[in-house]
């Protein structure tokens, strides 16, 4: 194996020893023998080449240098080098050397030696510190300097047996400075000759135990300090040398990396009481920098040490003082302002140790590191101190690099910059940056003594909140159980993981063991603070499970824990309040939404939430088909009110309940228009409606689902929709339809309807015998067709296919065939009325149908007529009344007569309407048959006259008419004849037919001499006269030949007369070839109108007249011949 | 000062209007004929009316459709004669229905040259033509059969036969009825009378010209013209009796106040002063009623439309009218219609 050489300094290689050995002999106890090699120095300054080789005794332990080149302690190269600055600044180890003088138990006045004390410190200490009297001796120049700066007796020389004379002293003091000696058991004796009987001697040196390859560079060189170091004490060694030298009583104590023996002749006991120790030494420093001009070293380095130290003991007041002290100085000898500076003087990076004493302090690092945690002791923002922390480790940086010039190091800088560095990842730890975890883990895996800092450094991202940054830090270190830290930073640890066990993907079941963890931290019951704060992390974890929806866990918990009584406690917290809050959550979701209300009471909250909550459980309510309770609900909460109050989708779900209820246990028909403002998703929306819809036809509220159809398309939602809804709607439509509804659209309902067959007949049987009671005869024939009614009747058979029968039958009569009628009702039992009546449908369908034979025969075929006699009911009158018909039909009008009477008869009082008419009709058919006399028996009494206001306008018409008519025949009342032509004129009878009765009338009565009476009927007969454009039929021309004879009877008129005859004549000229025979009427148109010339003395004209036709025509009368002639 | 101005007016327009007009007749194509129905040779009877006719759209009255109808039922062919340049289907269709031809000529020269464009081209009289009747449309009615009128044309008694007789300016037949006998119709004096019609387009010139000058060419020569409602015979039946029966009328508040009768007084007044003052009447305007009670069968259009000579008792014809000849007025009322401006009927 090759021994690796390894630089542990600028200068220095050393070589790990194997194992061998060499002949040596051990300055320390004398024992020689073979000495294994502990490790080999190479050590090259710029002006040398030295080697070392360090053995270990094998009996007393002392390490041992093969080559004890002694190092001049005497020249002044220290000097010119700055090394006294840097001693008086920084370097000397006041503590480690006061430290152990505060234990020793000498009063004030006790005489007190210094041997290699350098400046003196400890022996300043003594004196200043503890109130003793003394001198010391060290060889070097600083010891003038110390002499000179710190006012003490110090001789430049090397102590010796000469010396001795100065008397025995009661405390003699070595501090690093065996270590030097090539003999040290002569030097034992020398000390052992100058302490005095109850005197006590007082070493320290480097524990030569810790040279091992384990140990880092930089602490082992000053351990090694090749040149200097020539014998290394172990605990053992020592004692076994002080022993030897003749010290009774020795107390060799390893302390860091020293060892610090108190030896005496006489038995001693230390004051072990490290506090007071410090206090004594904090008081020293500061008092002792009072003492020294601002702008001296010992300014800096007393002041410096006291911040430094008390800050690390967070003694506030010292640290204060010191602070105070350092800051003229750093300004008097540097120009510095340590409160404002950020960065090292130009220059300080790189500059040798008397370059960089000009700059700046050469402690400015352990000042600056002691003021930041100064400030972090009286809680300042940690974070803040970060540019601090970086600054103190930048001058510690600058003191190192000079220092590493000469190959040297400060060990407390050293130290002082893992602490910083360290200070500065929790600083960023505390600011919450991301480099923080990676950094502390590093840290934490390569010094696992660190992993306390990765705590600190946990709990600073949980209180910056980087809680991803935590996880990651507490994940990667495994950071969960902080039973090992103090308790300060226990309590915090356990707090920050109980936070990152609550954040948001947090373990929060985790947060109940760090709850538990936390009490035994407390101080007891009284220790309020953290007792509430585990009871706020179990509550909080509690709310984080319920809104997390981990119901089953937070049930658990909430019964594990009793929060209900945890949560009461903490009535006044937030913590408390969000557990109640989980609670009602709870309710809520998985427990009784109707305990809300109640333990909304007492709960502050705001009035949204409060209101939030009530509605949530209304609707918890109706979403576990609680509608008697929602229904409650509604009325104790106005939950309108709260709807209307709440956020948009609270109201919208609020309001989708309220629809829920409404469809369950309220009016359906509710359900629009409180779907009306909702942004419910058109499928929903659909969907929602359609069930209103079913639920109203379950109801049998059909006028109800009607309204409903006739507001929303229900054919279109149902297409549209989908599952047990659609079949739902589609069944309700059905059986709407069925109900109330249109049976046409029943086949269309059926389709696609999962429905059983017999069922499925049943409702089309239904629909068809629904279609033919609403008269809807022509679909019904269809329908019949389409779903062979007939058959599915037959097949059916029972009620509905009796039914169906006669629906059947019914329709025949209505809009089919009424022969079918028998065929259609064979299957019902013989003597229903039903079917009676309907065979006497079908006789009055036929006859209605003008089928009159087959009507004939029908009523053969079953005896309808004799039935007439004794049937009763509608369709008994009707039929009578279609034997009227069909007799009125077949021209047997007396046996129309005979049944109408009868009819009349059986009526009475009561006759129906169709009586009237067909007795009209009667009437009218015997006048148009000139069956004056039969008439006249009909309208005997009024009875015509009765029934004419009853009959349809055309009938009426008829009648009036044939009353016209039937004047008009001899025997008949002339007088009645104007008014009854005012009836028929105003009865709206056709112009035509009102002029021919006019003018029929009129010709009677001018015919029957009735001039005056003829006269009245003018206005009516005028007119129409004037309107007549030849050739005129036969009531035209008789019409104009009575208006002729009319006008003759008058003298103002017989230039009408002649004019009317002349237009009549003429009209029949012109009908009548020359030489033959005019119409009957010629010769006495022509008469009157001679007559009517003579009379208006135009014989002449007269002459003519007669002079042009009587050649013309044959016939004429005598005396017109006469008159000729 | 306004007589002198209309004397030199009437100096103007007779001195150098007409004869330009005359010019223009002279310089105009003779005949104006546009299309004639049926197409080709004609086939007529023995007698004839030329059924003259203007509306400037084209429209056929139904009562010209019915008098047409009248003439033809009392054995007349009809040559219906339009110079409205152009016939609606409508009426073409009915025309042919009625007439043995329809000629549809240009706008130009009034009625006489539109009776003798049809002369002209039909060729009359043929050889078998034995009267011919001009007629035109400037007549309602009629509102009494034709058949008499017609049968009281005795060409023995006379040539040619007018309906009424005027005596303004020269006495003359009125032109909206003059019927021809067989010998008129093969006078010379005819031939050349309607052979020199030329189209004038001045209607002055041919009233003066051809309605007037008419009668004057047909009497020198030779022909004997007669009116059926003789002048005469219409003055007598305003006679005192008449004016009697007026007056005792105004015995009563209401015949003294009613405007009907108080222009009836004032039109048998204002004939009665015409025939003490000898001044010659236009019978179809001032005489209507008189021809009406007497059985003539029409009345003029120009009285009921115009009536430019301002006569006083035209108030009442549709009462005369509808109870007297017993007649329907509505006919002419609707015709009516689209004829007045600012007037009643």
């Amino acid at each position: 194996m090759v021994a690796e050489k390894l630089r542990i300094a600028a200068h220095v290689e050393v070589v790990w020893g194997q194992g061998e050995t060499r002949p040596a002999r051990c300055p320390n106890c004398g024992t020689a023998g073979p000495a294994r090699q502990l490790i080999e120095i190479d050590y090259r300054p710029p002006d040398a080449v030295h080697r070392f080789i360090l053995q270990i005794c094998p009996h007393c332990g002392a390490r041992f240098a093969d080559n004890p080149e002694t190092m001049d302690y005497g020249t002044d190269e220290l000097i010119e080098i700055g090394w006294h600055t840097y001693q008086v600044q920084l370097g000397a180890g006041v503590w480690p050397i006061a430290a152990p003088l505060t234990r020793i138990d000498k009063p004030v006045g006790a005489r007190m030696l210094e041997i290699g004390g350098a400046y003196g410190f400890g022996l300043d200490f003594g004196i200043r510190g503890r109130g003793w009297s003394g001198r010391g001796y060290d060889p070097s120049p600083l010891a003038a300097f110390g002499a000179r700066e710190l006012g003490l007796d110090i001789a430049q020389a090397y102590f010796g047996e000469a010396d001795l004379g100065g008397g025995a002293y009661d405390v003699v003091l070595a501090t690093e400075v065996v270590e030097h000696l090539a003999e040290p058991p002569g030097f034992f004796r020398l000390m052992r000759q100058a302490v005095g009987a109850d005197g006590i001697l007082l070493l320290t040196t480097p524990d030569a135990a810790w040279i091992t390859p384990e140990l880092s560079a930089a602490q082992l060189m000053p351990l090694l300090s090749p040149g200097a170091h020539l014998v290394l004490q172990t605990a053992q060694s020592l004692a076994l040398a002080l022993r030897a030298a003749g010290f009774g009583h020795v107390e060799v104590r390893r302390e860091a990396m020293s060892l610090v023996a108190y030896a005496s002749p006489a038995p001693f006991v230390l004051r072990d009481d490290a506090a007071a120790g410090r206090a004594l030494y904090r008081k020293y420093l500061v008092e002792r920098a009072k003492l020294t001009a601002p702008e001296s070293d010992l300014r800096l380095g007393f002041a410096g040490r006291g911040l430094f130290e008390a800050a690390n003991d967070r003694d506030a007041a010292p640290a204060a003082e010191a602070w105070g002290a350092l800051l003229p100085a750093a300004q008097a000898r540097f120009g510095l302002d340590l409160e404002t500076m950020a960065a090292l003087p130009a220059g300080a990076e790189g500059a040798s140790l008397d370059a960089l004493a000009r700059l700046m302090p050469l402690g400015l690092g352990m000042i600056l590191f002691g003021r930041a945690m100064q400030l972090l002791a009286a809680r300042d923002d940690r974070a803040g101190l970060l540019p601090l922390f970086r600054l103190a480790i930048a001058a510690v940086d600058a003191l190192q690099g000079a220092l590493a010039q000469r190959s040297l190091g400060d060990g407390l800088s050293a130290d002082i910059r893992r602490v910083a560095e360290t200070e500065c990842l929790i600083c960023l730890a505390d600011a919450g940056h991301a480099e923080a975890a990676p950094a502390l883990i590093a840290l934490a895996r390569r010094e696992p003594a660190q992993t306390i800092a990765a705590w600190r450094g946990l709990v600073g991202l949980v209180n910056a909140g980087n809680f991803a940054g935590a996880t990651v830090l507490q994940t990667a270190l495994d950071l969960d159980d902080p039973a090992a830290l103090p308790a300060d930073l226990r309590r915090d640890a356990l707090l920050s993981l109980a936070n990152l066990a609550l954040a948001p993907g947090g373990a929060t079941m985790r947060a109940f063991g760090y709850a538990a963890a936390l009490k035994p931290i407390s101080n007891g019951p009284d220790d309020i603070t953290l007792s509430d704060a585990a009871d706020d992390i179990v509550l909080q974890a509690f709310t984080r499970l319920a809104n997390a929806s981990r119901y089953d866990e937070a049930l658990a918990v909430m019964t594990a824990r009793d929060v209900e009584a945890l949560a009461a406690r903490a009535a006044g917290r937030a913590s408390g309040h969000d557990a109640r809050l989980a609670r009602m959550v709870l309710d809520l979701a998985v427990g009784d939404p109707a305990e809300i209300p109640g333990r909304l009471r007492g709960l502050a909250i705001a009035p949204a939430r409060r209101e939030a909550l009530l509605l949530e459980a209304f609707i918890r309510l109706v979403g576990a088909s609680r509608y008697g309770e929602a229904l409650d609900f509604i009325r104790e909460h106005d939950v309108p009110a709260l709807a209307a109050r709440a956020e948009p989708v609270l109201r919208q779900d609020a309001a989708l309940s309220r629809i829920v209820l409404d469809l369950a246990v309220g009016d359906p028909l509710a359900v629009p228009e409180r779907l009306g403002g909702l942004a419910v998703e058109p499928a929903r929306r659909e969907a929602l409606l359609l069930e209103a819809f079913v639920r109203l036809v379950n109801a049998s509220r059909y006028d109800d689902a009607f309204g409903f159809i006739r507001d929303h398309d229900v054919a279109a939602l149902a297409a549209r929709a989908a599952g047990e809804i659609k079949r739902d709607a589609g069944l309700a439509l059905t059986v709407l339809d069925l109900a109330a509804g249109d049976p046409a659209e029943v086949p269309a309902r059926l389709e696609g309807l999962d429905i059983a067959p017999a069922r499925r007949e049943a409702l089309l049987l239904q629909a068809y015998i629904r279609l033919v009671n609403f008269s809807r005869f022509g679909e019904a024939a269809a329908f019949a067709e389409t779903h062979e009614i007939a058959a599915l009747a037959a097949r059916q058979g029972g009620a509905a296919g009796r039914d169906a029968a006669l629906a059947l039958a019914v329709a025949d009569l209505a809009a089919g065939d009424p022969a079918a009628v028998p065929g259609r009702i064979a299957l019902l039992p013989a003597g229903d009325e039903r079917g009676a009546a309907l065979l006497l449908g079908a006789f009055t369908g036929l006859v209605n149908a003008a089928r009159y034979g087959e009507a004939r025969a029908l009523a053969e075929d079953h005896g309808i007529m004799p039935k007439l006699q004794t049937a009763t009911g509608a369709a008994a009158d009707d039929a009578r009344i279609a034997a009227v018909l069909l007799a009125f039909e077949q021209g047997r009008t007396d046996e129309a007569v005979a049944l109408i009477l009868d009819v009349a008869a059986r009526a009475a009082d009561q006759a129906p309407e169709a009586l009237d008419a067909l007795y009209v009709d009667g009437f009218v058919r015997l006048v148009n048959e000139g069956r004056f006399a039969a008439a006249r028996r009909l309208s005997a009494q009024g009875a015509v006259t009765r029934r004419l206001a009853r009959c349809p306008p055309a009938l009426r018409q008829d009648g009036l008419a044939a009353f016209l008519l039937q004047e008009l025949q001899p025997g008949g009342e002339a007088a009645r004849l104007p008014q009854l032509l005012d009836e028929v004129a105003a009865s709206g009878l056709a112009e035509e037919r009102v002029a021919g009765l006019a003018f029929a009338a009129f010709v009677t009565l001018v015919n029957g001499a009735e001039f005056p009476l003829a006269r009245r009927l003018l206005p009516m007969v005028d007119p129409a006269l004037l309107r007549l454009r030849p050739p005129y039929n036969e009531t035209a021309r008789n019409a104009l030949f009575a208006a002729g004879v009319l006008a003759l009877q008058e003298r103002d008129e017989w230039r009408r007369s002649v004019a009317v005859f002349a237009r009549l004549r003429d009209a029949l000229v012109k009908l009548a070839p020359p030489g033959g025979t005019p119409d009957p009427l010629f010769w006495p148109a022509l008469r009157g109108e001679i007559l009517a010339l003579h009379r208006l003395d135009r014989a002449a004209d007269a002459g003519a007249l007669l002079a042009s036709f009587l050649p013309v025509y044959a016939g004429a009368p005598d005396d017109l011949r006469e008159q000729a002639a | 000062m306004r007589r002198r101005l209309r004397k030199f007016l009437l100096l103007v327009k007779w001195n150098l209007v007409i004869p330009a007009a005359i010019l223009i007749g002279l310089l105009r194509r003779q005949r104006q004929i546009l299309s004639m129905w049926p197409e080709g040779e004609i086939a007529l009877g023995a007698r004839l009316v030329l059924f003259m006719h203007f509306d400037s759209r084209g429209v056929v009255r139904q009562q010209l459709l019915d008098y047409m109808r009248d003439l033809a039922e009392n054995g007349r062919e009809i040559v219906f004669v339009t110079n409205s340049g152009k016939l609606r289907p409508e009426a073409m269709r009915a025309l042919q229905g009625l007439c043995a031809a329809v000629i549809v000529r240009r706008n130009i020269g009034y009625d006489f040259g539109a009776w003798a464009d049809a002369i002209h081209e039909l060729g009359l009289p043929r050889a078998g033509t034995e009267e011919v009747i001009l007629v035109n449309d400037s007549v309602f009615g009629p509102l009494l059969p034709l058949g008499d009128v017609l049968r009281r044309l005795d060409y023995g008694k006379a040539e040619i036969w007018g309906l009424t007789e005027s005596w303004q300016v020269r006495y003359h037949l009125q032109s909206f009825f003059l019927a021809f006998g067989p010998a008129a119709l093969r006078s010379e004096t005819f031939a050349k009378f309607w052979g020199n019609v030329r189209p004038v387009p001045a209607k002055s010139y041919i009233v003066k010209a051809y309605e007037i000058g008419f009668t004057q060419a047909m009497v020198k020569g030779g022909l004997r013209c007669a009116a059926l409602w003789k002048y005469e015979t219409l003055i007598k039946l305003v006679n005192r009796d008449e004016l009697e029966k007026l007056i005792q009328a105004e015995e009563t508040e209401l015949g003294r106040a009613d405007p009907i009768q108080i222009t009836r007084k004032l039109q048998v007044l204002r004939i009665r002063d015409a025939v003490a003052r000898r001044v010659a009447l236009n019978p179809t305007s001032d005489l209507w009623r008189q021809l009406l009670l007497s059985g003539f069968p029409f009345i003029k259009r120009e009285l009921l439309r115009d009536n430019p000579t301002k006569v006083e008792d035209v108030g009442d014809w549709v009462e005369i009218v509808r109870e007297t000849l017993a007649a329907d007025p509505d006919p002419i009322l609707i015709d009516l219609r689209t004829m007045l401006k600012d007037r009643a009927p």
